[in-house]
C-alpha cells in the first residue's frame, strides 16, 4: 500500500513539476505578445466600448454619464444604412476579387513555368507598395483631369471627360485595385499545394476539365478563398481612404463615418460606437470564416 | 492538347490585362516623376530635377527621417518579438492558444480606421502616452509584430526539428542549441520579415495620421497633406521612392530563399 | 517474464545501462509497461519489434528526450532521471540522421567536443580520428546535402561515438536506407563496434537486421518485453506464439498437452492433429500452449518413396499435398495442405537440398517431416 502511494504522490510531484515548466516557458516565450495583443488591441477596444455608452456634450465631449443614445442612432438614424452600404460593398469586392483573382492565379500555377517568380513578384509589389500612393495613382489616372481622360479626348474620342471619380463605380474599381493582391496570394498558395495527381485521377475517371475544375480544383482550393476573403473583406469594410479620395464627401462608408466622427466632429461617443459597432460585426464575420476553415489556409498562405 | 492551349492563351490574356490593370497607375506615376511637366501629369521631356529638389526640401528631409527611424525601431523589435512569439506558439501546447492565434491575428486583418481610432483613443484618455515617435513607434509594432509571427511560424512548420534533439543530445544547453543550431536555420526566415516589415510600417498611412498628433508628419501623412493640391511632381517622386525601396526589400528576400534553399536543397525550405 | 538476464553473477560495474520498473504512458496507451533490464558492458543489444511496441519511446527515454512516468534508469550505475539530455553520458544515433545542415562534415562531428569545451587541437585530432574510422576521408568539408544517405548515417554516428558515451542509442539507424546499402551498413556497424567497445542500444523492427548485428535481443509487444536472449535462442527457441510468428516460425500449432506415453507427451492441436512432443525440464506440461516448426527445417519427400533410414519414432510424418510453390530462386517456400487437418505448411526448400529428387509442383503428394527436436514450445 505504501508503495503504491508513494508512487502516485511521485507521479503527482512530477505532473506538477511539468504544468510549472510550461508555465514558464509560456510567459518567457509569449509574454511580449499578450502584453502587445491585451494592452494594445483588447484594452483599447474595450475602452471605446465603455466610451461608446457615454454621453456627449454640445461640442462632442464627453460628459461621462450612461447612455444608450449612441447605439440607437446607429440602428435607428441614417448610419445603419452606411454599415450596410459598407458591408455590401465590401462583398462586392470580394466577389470581384475572386473573379478576376482565381483566373490570374490559376494561369500562374499550371501555366506560369519558369516565370513564375516573377509573376508573383509582380502580383506582390502592388499589395506591399504604399497604399496611399497607388491610390494616388489610380486618381491621377481616372480623375477629369487625368491621364484616360487627356488621352481619349486629345484622340477625339470624346469632347468631355468622362466623370469617373465620386461615383460608386469608382469607389468599387478603387476597392478592388486595392485589394485584389491580397485575394490572388493565397488562391495561388492554395493552387499551388494541389497534388496533381489528384486531377489525373479525375481525368482518369472521366470528368472533362470543366467539371473537374468544379468539382475537384475549386472545392480543395476552398482554404485559399476563405483566406483571401479574411484579408479582403475585413479591412474593406472599415475603409476610410478609398471612399475619400475616390468617392467624396458623397459615398460614405463605415470608416469614413468613424473618421469623421473622431477628427473632423471630435466626437469621442459617437465615434466609439461606431466604431465598437464596426469591430462587433468584423469579428463576427471573423468568427464565421474561420469557421469554415479559413485560418490554417490563411497561416500557410504566409 | 489544342483546348489547353486555347485556355491557356485566354488565361494568359486575362492575367496580362490584370497585371495592367495593377501596375500602369503606379507606371505612370513613376514615368511622371521624370517628367518636365509642372503638374506631374504628363509627359514633357526628361528630367531629375524633381529628385533634386526632393532633397533639399527640408519638410519632407524631415518626414523622411522620422519614416525611417519609425520603421527601424518597429523591424527590430517586430521581428525580435514575432521569432519569440512564433518559438513559443509551435513549441508549446496549452490552453486557449487557438484564441491566442486569432487575436494575433486581429491587429493585421481589422481596418485601420478601426484600430488607428481605437489606439487614438486609448493613448489620449487612458494611457497618456505622448503623441509623436512614443504613439507611432507602439502603433506599428502593433500591427507588425503579428506579420513577424506568422511569417517566421511559417517558415518554422516546415523545419526538421530532430535537429534540436540532435543537439541537446549532444550536449548542448538549450541556449546553445538556439545559438548554435536553430538560430542560424531561422535566420532567412528572420531576415525576410524584416524585408517584409519595413514596407509595411514606411508606408503605412492611415494609422499612423490617427496617432501622430500634430507635427509629426511622417512621409506617408505629408503626402496626403499635399493631395489636396492634386497631383504634384514632389508626390511623383516620393511615392517612387516608395514603390522601388519595396521592390528592393522583396528582392532580397527572394535572394536570401534561393541562397538558403540552396545550401539545403534536401530539405526544400521553399 | 521469463529470459530476463541469466548471468546474475555480473558485477555491477559490468552493467553499463539499467532500466528498472519504467512506465511510460500517452493518451491512451501505454507505450513502455515495467519494463526492466540490464545492458551489460561492450555489448550490442537490439530492441526488436512492431512498429507501436515501444521501442523507441524506451530508447527516447533512455536518451532523456522523454521522460518516465515512473521508473529508473540508471547509465554507468549513475540514476539519471532527472539529468536533462545534454548532461546524459549517452548519444544518439537518430533515424533522419539530423545533421546540422549549415555546418560540415567536420563541424557536425566536433559538435559536442565543441560544447564540452575540448581545446581545438584536440578536437581536430579526436575528429579526424572518427573520421577515419567511419571510412569518410577527405569529406570533412562537405555539407550534408552534398553527401549519399549511407555517408550521412556515418556522419552520424562519428558524430555520436566522438564523444565516447558509455552507451550509444541508434533508433532504427538504417532504416531509411536501401537493402543494400543496409546490408553494407550492418557490417560496418559491427566492425566499428568491434574497434571502439561502446555499448551499442539498437531499436529496429528488422529480424534480420536485429539476429546479424546483435549480442542480445529483447522482443516487445505493445510496451512489454516479451522474451531476452542472443540471437540463436530468441530465433530457435522462441517462448510465445508472437515471438515465433515474429521470428518467422510460421509454422504454430496451438493446443494443449493431453496425455504422455513413453516419455513423451501427447500434444492435441486445434486444427486436429496430433503429435508426441519431447518432454522439457524448464516447461511444466500443462503450461505448454502449442509449438512451432521452423519451415527450413521440415523435409518433403514425395509419397511412397521409402522412409529416409535416419527417421526415427519420435519424428513426425504427415502426409499432405503440396498447394502452392513460390521460387524465390536460392530456395522455394512452398504451402503444403495436411491430410485431416485444417493446416498449411510453410516448407522452405534450398537449391541445394540432397534428399530424394522430386517434382516440386501443385498437387503433387508429399510427406511432410521433421525430427522432435526442431519442435519449440510455445507458453504463450
Amino acid at each position: 500500500m505504501q508503495a503504491l502511494d508513494d508512487a502516485a504522490a511521485s507521479r503527482a510531484q512530477a505532473t506538477k513539476r511539468e504544468k510549472r515548466k510550461l508555465a514558464l516557458e509560456i510567459s518567457a516565450y509569449l509574454s511580449p505578445i499578450i502584453i502587445i495583443v491585451g494592452v494594445f488591441v483588447f484594452a483599447p477596444l474595450a475602452i471605446i466600448l465603455f466610451f461608446s455608452f457615454l454621453k456627449s456634450g454640445p461640442y462632442g465631449q464627453i460628459v461621462y454619464q450612461f447612455t444608450l443614445e449612441n447605439i440607437v442612432a446607429i440602428w435607428g438614424g441614417g448610419y445603419g444604412k452606411v454599415f450596410l452600404k459598407s458591408v455590401y460593398l465590401a462583398f462586392q469586392t470580394n466577389l470581384l476579387c475572386i473573379l478576376f483573382g482565381y483566373p490570374i492565379a490559376y494561369y500562374i500555377t499550371r501555366f506560369g513555368g519558369k516565370w513564375k517568380t516573377l509573376w508573383i513578384f509582380l502580383i506582390i509589389v502592388p499589395s506591399w507598395s504604399s497604399y496611399l500612393i497607388r491610390l494616388y495613382a489610380l486618381k491621377t489616372l481616372v480623375g477629369t483631369k487625368g491621364t484616360i481622360n487627356t488621352f481619349l479626348m486629345d484622340i477625339g474620342l470624346i469632347s468631355d471627360p468622362i466623370q469617373i471619380l465620386y461615383t460608386n463605380f469608382a469607389v468599387t474599381m478603387a476597392l478592388v485595385f486595392a485589394w485584389l493582391p491580397f485575394m490572388i496570394l493565397p488562391i495561388y498558395a492554395a493552387l499551388e499545394g494541389l497534388d496533381p495527381s489528384v486531377l489525373e485521377a479525375a481525368a482518369d475517371l472521366g470528368a472533362t476539365p470543366f467539371r473537374r475544375f468544379f468539382r475537384v480544383t475549386l472545392p480543395l482550393t476552398r482554404g485559399g478563398l476563405l483566406a483571401g476573403s479574411i484579408l479582403v473583406f475585413i479591412p474593406t469594410v472599415g475603409e476610410w481612404l478609398v471612399p475619400h479620395i475616390f468617392g467624396g464627401s458623397k459615398i460614405m462608408m463605415a470608416g469614413s463615418l468613424v473618421a469623421h466622427k473622431f477628427t473632423a466632429v471630435g466626437n469621442i461617443p459617437q465615434g466609439s460606437s461606431l466604431a465598437i459597432m464596426l469591430a462587433a460585426t468584423l469579428v463576427l464575420i471573423l468568427y464565421l470564416i474561420i469557421k469554415w476553415g479559413g485560418r490554417e489556409a490563411l497561416e500557410k498562405a504566409l | 492538347m489544342k483546348k489547353k492551349r486555347i485556355a491557356s492563351k485566354i488565361l494568359w490574356v486575362l492575367s496580362i490585362l490584370t497585371l495592367i490593370f495593377l501596375w500602369s497607375p503606379m507606371i505612370l506615376v513613376i514615368v511622371y516623376s521624370f517628367s518636365n511637366n509642372k503638374y506631374g501629369s504628363s509627359w514633357e521631356g526628361f528630367t531629375l530635377k524633381w529628385y533634386a529638389k526632393l532633397i533639399s526640401n527640408d519638410q519632407v528631409r524631415d518626414a523622411l527621417m522620422r519614416s525611417l527611424i519609425v520603421a527601424g525601431v518597429t523591424v527590430v523589435v517586430s521581428t525580435l518579438i514575432g521569432t519569440i512569439t512564433a518559438y513559443g506558439l509551435y513549441k508549446l501546447d496549452f490552453k486557449g492558444k487557438q484564441f491566442l492565434r486569432t487575436s494575433i491575428l486581429l491587429p493585421i486583418v481589422f481596418p485601420s480606421v478601426v484600430t488607428g481610432s481605437a489606439l487614438l483613443v486609448f493613448f489620449t484618455r487612458l494611457v497618456h502616452i505622448p503623441l509623436g515617435y512614443p504613439s507611432i513607434i507602439i502603433a506599428h509594432i502593433v500591427f507588425c509584430s503579428p506579420l513577424a509571427v506568422f511569417i517566421i511560424l511559417g517558415r518554422m512548420q516546415r523545419f526538421d526539428w530532430s535537429w534540436e534533439e540532435a543537439a541537446l543530445d549532444l550536449g548542448a544547453t538549450p541556449a546553445r542549441t538556439f545559438l548554435r543550431v536553430t538560430g542560424p536555420q531561422l535566420l532567412p526566415a528572420i531576415m525576410a520579415s524584416a524585408m517584409l516589415i519595413f514596407p509595411w510600417s514606411f508606408d503605412d498611412f492611415v494609422i499612423t495620421y490617427f496617432v501622430a498628433g500634430v507635427g509629426s508628419t511622417t512621409l506617408p501623412i505629408y503626402v496626403f497633406s499635399q493631395l489636396r493640391f492634386g497631383s504634384t511632381p514632389v508626390i511623383n517622386t516620393i511615392g517612387t521612392l516608395f514603390v522601388t525601396t519595396t521592390m528592393l526589400g522583396l528582392f532580397l528576400v527572394h535572394l536570401i530563399q534561393r541562397m538558403h534553399t540552396g545550401n539545403h536543397t534536401r530539405k526544400g525550405t521553399n | 517474464m521469463s529470459g530476463l538476464n541469466a548471468d546474475s553473477n555480473a558485477n555491477q560495474s559490468d552493467i553499463c545501462l539499467e532500466l528498472k520498473d519504467v512506465v511510460k504512458q500517452f493518451p491512451g496507451v501505454t507505450a513502455v509497461d515495467h519494463i526492466s533490464l540490464e545492458i551489460e558492458e561492450g555489448e550490442i543489444f537490439s530492441f526488436l519489434g512492431p512498429s507501436g511496441c515501444g521501442k523507441s519511446t524506451l530508447l527516447r527515454i533512455v536518451a532523456g528526450l522523454e521522460n518516465q512516468d515512473q521508473g529508473d534508469v540508471l547509465i554507468g550505475g549513475k540514476l539519471v532521471n532527472d539529468l536533462p539530455p545534454y548532461k546524459r553520458d549517452c548519444s544518439t544515433v537518430f533515424q533522419s540522421h539530423a545533421l546540422f545542415p549549415h555546418m560540415t562534415v567536420f563541424d557536425n562531428i566536433g559538435f559536442g567536443l565543441v560544447e564540452r569545451k575540448i581545446p581545438k587541437p584536440e578536437i581536430k585530432q579526436r575528429v579526424q580520428n572518427k573520421i577515419n574510422l567511419v571510412n569518410l576521408g577527405g569529406m570533412e568539408d562537405r555539407f550534408p546535402h552534398q553527401l549519399s544517405g549511407g555517408q550521412m548515417q556515418r556522419v552520424a554516428l562519428a558524430r555520436s561515438l566522438v564523444l565516447e558515451p558509455t552507451v550509444l542509442l541508434l533508433d532504427e539507424p538504417l532504416a531509411a536506407l536501401d537493402r543494400k546499402l543496409r546490408k553494407e551498413m550492418q557490417v560496418e556497424l559491427k566492425r566499428i563496434q568491434r574497434e571502439v567497445g561502446t555499448t551499442f542500444l539498437n531499436v529496429t523492427h528488422d529480424q534480420k537486421e536485429a539476429l546479424s548485428l546483435s549480442d542480445r535481443i529483447a522482443v516487445m509487444k505493445k510496451g512489454k518485453l516479451l522474451q531476452i536472449g542472443t540471437p540463436d535462442e530468441i530465433y530457435e527457441t522462441p517462448h510465445t506464439r508472437f515471438v515465433a510468428s515474429f521470428m518467422g516460425a510460421s509454422n504454430i500449432f496451438s493446443g494443449r498437452v493431453v496425455g504422455a506415453r513413453d516419455g513423451m507427451l501427447t500434444f492435441k492441436s486445434d486444427v486436429g492433429l496430433q503429435v508426441a512432443l519431447p518432454e522439457s525440464n524448464d516447461i511444466p506440461a500443462d503450461q505448454i500452449t502449442g509449438f512451432s516448426v521452423h519451415p527450413e527445417l521440415i523435409d518433403l519427400s514425395p509419397e511412397g518413396a521409402d522412409t529416409p533410414a535416419a527417421c526415427s519414432a519420435t519424428d513426425v510424418s504427415l502426409p499432405g499435398t503440396i498447394k502452392e510453390v513460390f521460387y524465390l530462386g536460392d530456395f522455394s517456400e512452398m504451402s503444403v495442405k495436411i491430410d485431416d487437418a485444417d493446416i498449411n505448411l510453410t516448407v522452405y526448400m534450398t537449391r541445394g537440398w540432397s534428399g530424394p529428387k522430386m517434382k516440386m509442383a501443385e498437387g503433387q503428394r508429399v510427406v511432410a517431416l521433421w525430427s522432435a527436436a526442431s519442435m519449440n514450445l510455445l507458453v504463450d
